[in-house]
């Protein structure tokens, strides 16, 4: 059974910043799980205006809008004086390097990758890295899932330096 | 407690926080401008603060900064 008074006991041992992230780590996972079950990576740019594609988007936003709030009331002080220190910010600042590198190493894969894919059809090096070989919206598509997992990744980092120590 | 290449801080926080009147760690924390988490943190040697924040509580106990923190193993 749902024990509202320990969930009340566990958030109030949690500072703001570690609230957010959980709510933040939740909800970006639904729609990271959503987005890439629903969105091909080979988009078209038909496919944008496609039903099922107002339908991802909705939902996506409608989760980003609820998560927007829940996190609002969730950073509500607590009745604490002090709402913000030292360690918070050192903690946001080492998630944010945390999320920096994976965002960097994601990205070289994604070069990588495509320098692979030419390599594989001997297409033409004359112009450089060709982007259209993982298909038309490929690479904004995949840009857009790294963003996605580097958020994931940066407040899930946050959670860990409160958890395990910074 | 925490251990950097061999170097191990300890803390008397708590002992000293119930040697001044069973203050509360949010007490604590209002009295020195951290969160009452913080406070919490360096009870269990999840985060050696700052030294300012060292200062800040050793003024609040109102003994050295050696009194509440202790460094032990190797030393430069």
């Amino acid at each position: 059974m749902f024990n509202m008074s320990g969930m009340k006991a566990i958030l109030h041992d949690m500072t703001q910043q570690e609230r957010v992230a959980w709510v933040t780590v939740a909800i970006t996972s639904l729609v990271a799980v959503y987005y890439c079950m629903n969105v091909p990576i080979s988009l078209t740019p038909d496919d944008l205006y496609s039903r099922s594609m107002r339908q991802v988007v909705s939902i996506c936003l409608a989760l980003a809008i609820g998560m927007e709030i829940l996190s609002h009331f969730l950073s509500r002080s607590n009745g604490d004086k002090t709402e913000e220190d030292e360690r918070d910010i050192q903690i946001r600042e080492k998630a944010t390097t945390v999320a920096h590198n994976s965002m960097i190493g994601f990205a070289v894969l994604l070069i990588v990758q495509i320098v692979f894919l030419q390599g594989i059809t001997r297409a033409s090096w004359g112009a450089g890295l060709d982007l259209s070989l993982l298909g038309e919206l490929g690479v904004a598509n995949l840009l857009l899932r790294i963003l996605i997992l580097t958020s994931i990744i940066q407040h899930l980092a946050i959670i860990i330096y409160y958890r395990r120590g910074v | 407690m925490s251990s950097v290449s061999g170097l191990k801080i300890t803390n008397q926080v708590k002992r000293l926080r119930f040697l001044n009147g069973e203050l509360t760690q949010a007490q604590l924390a209002d009295k020195i401008g951290v969160t009452r988490q913080t406070i919490h943190a360096i009870e269990t040697g999840k985060y050696q603060p700052s030294l300012e924040v060292a200062f800040k509580l050793s003024n609040a106990f109102g003994v050295t900064i050696e009194d509440v923190f202790e460094v032990t193993g190797e030393t430069v």
